[in-house]
């Protein structure tokens, strides 16, 4: 974080944010108290005290073990099967120009609104929040593989013809490796939808996950319950972006080698 | 001619896709209530939008929603980025409730705000604001953090005031990035509208979607993604033509 528009004293760059985490703490803790009633607004300390009875008692296993299995698999096929789709169609122009623009307007359709005809053809159970998870996913990565691969600069390719390279080659060789800036910007994008898709099919009809927790939860007026599993699943989020973009740089590391 | 032919070969790959659907559905002789094809679901938009005309309803209560939150979060998302962009303390006091913002998957809390705010299109019309606030946030922010410190300079020595300074130099030099943030909000606002409707139950596309699925009437089901996919697409393609109005200096001239 360096600036130059409006200097602040160093001090200032540690104190103010620790100031905010205290600030949202004791907004929370006042506003927790005014309304009195654990099941609407629960405290700090209510939220805390759930979460520590769910990792001694274990009862929320189950809903996390359906999430986690859910989105992970879902974003291991959708991603997968799109990046080899992208790499193929990225070199084959025929494919590319017929189904490039017809991805390009399926993605315009909100992907979560197929999500009760995927329940429909795949059940209640784990399998449908992975095909979900799977056809959300499919898309982000194979319009982002093609357009990396197509990305490539010419002078690369061409080097790779004069020395020999034969059109596959060159396309896994030069192209692919070209293109993980883009596979790696779109699984970020791809782990963040896991979560999402999955939870949201478990909105509507599952037997254990997180969203059918949270949906439960809802109907019985528990927002500790609600507050808890909230921050289980933005850890496990933010946890799976982190872990793609440490994978990112360092794969892609000749863009974001530390000066 | 020539732009005719241009528009036909644009045209082809949705002929296509309507082909490969139909060949798939009549091919595996897959059962309609499975999975419908082209023709029954074009026959049920054209029942739907014109000879019975129920669908409207749905769309008209979705699309109201969708605008209503949408606005709601371009006006927070402008003012408080634009706020935070200019000021480095309340930067620096808001940074950690940013980062938890974006922590939070946003669909994720649609049951929190369905317990707050109960049964009603409050919670749809916030669910929508909280989710597209956050791109077009990050892209005020980034906007008009990033004005050219050149530009600051000269709106300083001709003595303009914090605001107009922010007014003329800053928020026109954001535009852009404002607008990108906005295309991709509108995609999110739809999403969140959606989601809102399958766990309220009263109404609208994301209702009738899921209602109509678990019925096996997948054919009403598929008639009303595909109006919902038309109405994002349509919306979307209004934020470009907007964007290639007003910001005509970042035309795609400037790409090639």
């Amino acid at each position: 974080m360096d600036d130059v528009t409006s200097p602040v004293p160093r001090w200032m760059q540690v104190v103010l944010p620790a100031a905010g985490v205290g600030l949202i703490l004791a907004v929370w803790q006042v506003l927790a108290a005014v309304v009195n009633t654990p099941g609407l607004l629960p405290s700090p300390l209510q939220t805390l005290l759930t979460l520590a009875t769910w990792a001694t008692s274990g009862g929320f296993g189950p809903h996390l073990t359906a999430t986690v299995a859910g989105a992970l698999g879902g974003l291991a096929v959708g991603a997968g099967l799109g990046l080899i789709a992208g790499v193929i169609v990225g070199e084959v122009r025929v494919l590319d120009r017929i189904l490039y623009p017809v991805a390009l307007a399926l993605q315009a359709m909100p992907v979560v609104a197929i999500a009760p005809l995927v329940i429909v053809w795949f059940g209640i159970g784990i399998p449908s929040k992975l095909a979900l998870v799977a056809i959300g996913t499919f898309f982000v990565m194979f319009l982002n593989t093609v357009a990396g691969m197509h990305a490539t600069p010419i002078e690369l390719s061409d080097m790779g013809r004069a020395f020999g390279g034969s059109r596959w080659q060159i396309a896994l060789r030069i192209n692919l490796p070209n293109a993980w800036d883009y596979i790696f910007g779109a699984l970020e994008v791809c782990a963040a939808l896991s979560f999402i898709l999955c939870v949201v099919g478990e909105f509507l009809a599952a037997k254990a996950g997180l969203g059918y927790y949270l949906r439960a939860a809802s109907s019985n007026i528990d927002a500790a319950a609600m507050f808890a599993s909230l921050i289980v699943l933005s850890l496990l989020a933010t946890t799976l972006a982190l872990a793609v973009r440490v994978a990112h740089h360092r794969t892609v590391f000749w863009k974001y080698r530390r000066h | 001619m020539s732009s005719l032919r241009s528009f036909l070969l644009k045209l082809l790959p949705f002929v296509l896709l309507l082909l490969v659907w139909h060949g798939l559905v009549e091919g595996l002789r897959i059962p309609s209530r499975l999975m419908p094809g082209p023709i029954e679901a074009g026959q049920r938009i054209y029942l739907g939008l014109i000879s019975d005309g129920d669908l409207w309803a749905h769309l008209w209560q979705t699309l109201r929603s969708t605008l209503m939150g949408y606005a709601l979060g371009c006006v927070l998302a402008l003012v408080i980025g634009s706020v935070l962009a200019m000021n480095r303390v309340l930067e620096l006091l808001f940074y950690p409730l940013i980062l938890l913002m974006q922590a939070v998957p946003k669909v994720a809390i649609a049951p929190l705000v369905l317990l707050w705010l109960g049964f009603d299109a409050r919670s749809i019309v916030t669910l929508v604001a909280l989710i597209c606030f956050f791109p077009i946030f990050v892209g005020t922010f980034i906007g008009v953090r990033s004005t050219p410190e050149v530009l600051r300079d000269l709106f300083r020595t001709l003595d303009a005031s914090g605001f107009k300074t922010f007014l003329h130099c800053s928020l026109p030099h954001a535009s852009g990035s404002i607008i990108a943030g906005m295309q991709v909000g509108w995609g999110f606002a739809l999403v969140g509208c959606v989601v809102m409707e399958f766990i309220m139950g009263i109404g609208g596309a994301g209702f009738l979607i899921d209602n109509s699925a678990n019925a096996l009437d997948t054919v009403t089901a598929v008639a009303s993604m595909v109006l919902l996919g038309v109405m994002g697409y349509l919306g979307g393609m209004l934020i470009a033509a907007v964007k290639q109005r007003m910001i005509f200096w970042e035309g795609p001239a400037r790409h090639g």
